[in-house]
């Protein structure tokens, strides 16, 4: 399997290169057109993360950046970096921040698949890459919602857009230690800074990296007795560290200098993906039974072989990924299953679905890398039985790269109708056209933007704080567990909701110490609870809004 | 000497530094081509009346959960059964079909029950989603029988 070089793209003619090229906009619009038309007509998003980003974009925009925009007096706990983007672009398009997060997702989250593209290039040349980028585009995805899976979605959540800055990243590391050159190392730690600064998981991903390449490298030079060297690979990865430190300044001087990373609030990071859970196996193996990951474990394989055997550089990048994110996935699911049924707390990262991602995502560039190469032998077996001369290894034509990269067309023509139809564009759409059919809902939101300045605060129960309130950018007593500042004890808000609530159902006048406490200065109810409120009018007099199914109160200045 | 040697090599067994306009050309064609036939083709709005008939889920490699529904009938009046077994089953009443979505919708039950029709090149798939609880789902495909 000699056929797997590292950087082969420099090698390509101009003419493979071209058609790559080529694949890659016939892929991006074949894969953009079902995007664009899953978010036609969509005002709402419908999971959660996209009431979060509204927050977090209406926060920026009205000039309260490093604010946590669901606890007054909190700060900034979410990796912000594509807030400030989706904030900018709000600004340069006059949208406003609800419909540009749902109409903006086809558009911006092309740069995965682009950057996806590139970085296979870099390290396994351009045939490799549409091989890759077919089976990441229309082959990886099948029955799972796209933020499970690293693929092109439409649907503008963190996780799916920030891929790409990760797989741009994996150039610049891989860079970084081709050289002790002081440069490179600077960019990796930028690289890894601002990825940190779009979503913690892949940002932790590439630090670990670096990390564990330092040492290998330092390890390996101090035992050959190349002091200077060791010394060399110490100073530049400080440096990236150093780069990395001043890249996530902006997230980690809240995360870091106000909370000290202690978390509080396990349940976000412990939310474990359906099809992850023990109880769902069969959901698992239902998703996972597949060419693509047959063919990318073989791929990792060889891969594995090549990165010890050869010390192909490139493979060692690619496993070191791949093997770090199984390390992060697996850590992740014991933390999530000791903390739900031992009770025993060990520190957390992130969602353990996050890791299944990029394990994915490698697994697309392994299997595309194996198909490439099984083509190539396939080929020359094929020309030594029809000739009866061997076919030299390295010897293929222009013909051949340009025929293995357009064969791709067929299997893109059989699964496409299915694809253009798959589960995470139906679902979602479904969904967005659900919440909209709500009308009444959703003048909840207009109500409240309308009503409710910066500083007050809302009461109302969890599922009212999910949608509509959460995507006003105002802040609330508490929501649901998985969503809001994990360095904010969730529990005693919980409760203190809970207490509020009931005080004003309950046979006395409510004490208004526990009000006072979360500076509440509204109250949202449906009209069932509003009967029960028998005490509401003690606290909340001035009825501000009313429809059929919900009505928003005030308190007086207090 | 060895260097030249060597530099010589790579020359030889480099490819051609020429761009084929003939070759882009045409992989240009099958590309723009094979898209317009893709995209045209893929949007095409089912007959709801081909639809009509009763379906079986695809059989799993596992098998199917006792969750699973076991049958589907799509009448002709657009209304659709699920049957679960053991007696059990969901009418879908006021079922619809919604042409734009390529759906059977109800008002009320959109997000728990959804027959979801993926058109295929010389048929359709039917994958019916049921909605077990906990904020899960579970989708199956099914055949015509």
């Amino acid at each position: 399997m000699t056929g797997l070089r590292p950087l082969t793209g420099k090698r390509t003619d101009p003419t493979t290169r071209a058609v790559a090229l080529m694949m890659l906009a016939f892929m991006l619009l074949l894969a953009a057109v079902p995007g664009v038309h899953a978010v036609t007509g969509i005002q709402w998003g419908s999971v959660l993360d996209f009431y979060r980003d509204e927050a977090y974009v209406r926060t920026i925009l009205e000039g309260h950046f490093g604010a946590d925009p669901f606890y007054k007096g909190e700060h900034l706990w979410y990796a912000p970096l594509i807030y400030l983007i989706e904030a900018g672009l709000c600004k340069l398009t006059s949208l406003p921040p609800e419909v540009l997060l749902v109409r903006a997702g086809p558009w911006l989250i092309l740069l995965a698949p682009i950057a996806f593209f590139a970085m296979v290039w870099y390290f396994r040349g351009p045939v490799t890459a549409v091989c890759s980028t077919a089976i990441y585009l229309f082959f990886a995805v099948r029955h799972e919602p796209g933020w499970a899976v690293a693929t092109y979605t439409p649907w503008l959540i963190p996780v799916s857009l920030l891929q790409a800055f990760f797989y741009i990243e994996l150039i610049l590391i891989d860079k970084a230690f081709r050289t002790r050159r002081l440069l490179p190392s600077v960019w990796a730690g930028l690289g890894a800074g601002f990825t940190f600064m779009g979503h913690a998981a892949p940002g932790l991903i590439a630090v670990l990296m670096i990390g564990t390449l330092t040492a290998w490298d330092m390890l390996r030079t101090w035992r050959a007795g190349e002091h200077a060297d060791a010394g060399r690979r110490l100073l530049t990865s400080s440096t990236a560290a150093l780069a990395f430190v001043l890249a996530s300044l902006p997230f980690l001087w809240y995360v870091v200098g106000y909370y000290s990373l202690h978390l509080v609030n396990r349940a976000p990071f412990i939310f474990t993906y359906y099809a992850l859970t023990i109880s769902d196996l069969r959901a698992f193996l239902f998703h996972n039974i597949h060419w693509v990951n047959l063919i990318g474990l073989i791929g990792l394989v060889i891969f594995l072989v090549e990165a010890v055997h050869a010390r192909a550089k490139s493979s060692t990048t690619l496993v070191l990924w791949f093997g770090i994110s199984l390390v992060l996935f697996t850590y992740g699911y014991a933390v999530s299953v000791l903390d739900s049924h031992y009770d025993i707390h060990l520190p957390g990262t992130a969602p353990t679905f996050h890791y299944y991602f990029y394990m994915k995502a490698a697994l697309s560039v392994f299997a595309g890398a194996l198909l490439y190469d099984g083509f190539q032998l396939f080929r020359r077996a094929i020309g030594k039985r029809m000739r009866g001369d061997a076919v030299a290894e390295g010897s293929e034509t222009l013909r051949s790269r340009v025929a293995l990269m357009t064969l791709w067309v067929i299997p893109i023509l059989m699964v496409y109708p299915s694809y253009a139809y798959r589960n995470d564009l139906f679902v979602q759409r479904a969904r967005c056209i659900k919440f909209a059919e709500d009308t009444l809902r959703t003048t909840v939101f207009e109500w409240v933007r309308e009503e409710m300045t910066w500083n007050d605060v809302l009461l109302c129960n969890a599922d009212l704080s999910c949608f509509p309130v959460m995507a006003t950018g105002r802040n609330f007593v508490c929501t649901a567990n998985t969503m809001p500042n994990p360095y904010v004890d969730h529990l005693e808000r919980y409760l203190d909701n809970g207490r509020m609530l009931a005080s004003l159902a309950g046979n006395q006048v409510p004490d208004p110490a526990l009000f006072n406490k979360y500076q509440v200065t509204h109250l949202l109810l449906t009209t069932a609870e509003d009967r029960a409120m028998v005490q509401r009018a003690s606290l909340f007099p001035l009825e501000l809004h009313r429809n059929g199914s919900y009505v928003l109160y005030a308190r007086p200045h207090w | 000497m060895d260097h030249e040697q060597n530099k010589s090599m790579r020359e030889n067994t480099r490819p051609k530094d020429s761009l084929s306009l003939r070759l882009i050309v045409a992989v240009g064609i099958l590309l723009t081509g094979t898209a317009a036939i893709l995209l045209s083709w893929s949007f095409a709005v089912p007959d709801p009346g081909t639809l009509v008939g009763t379906y079986i889920p695809v059989p799993q490699l596992l098998g199917l959960p006792s969750s699973a529904p076991t049958r589907l009938t799509i009448d002709p009046n657009g209304k659709m059964r699920l049957d679960f077994g053991a007696g059990r089953a969901a009418d879908s009443g006021g079922v619809h079909w919604d042409a734009k979505e390529l759906t059977f919708r109800s008002k009320y039950d959109s997000l728990e029950m959804r027959v979801r029709v993926v058109p295929d090149w010389f048929s359709y798939h039917v994958f019916v989603r049921v909605h077990p609880g906990l904020g899960r789902y579970e989708e199956y495909e099914f055949r015509r029988l």
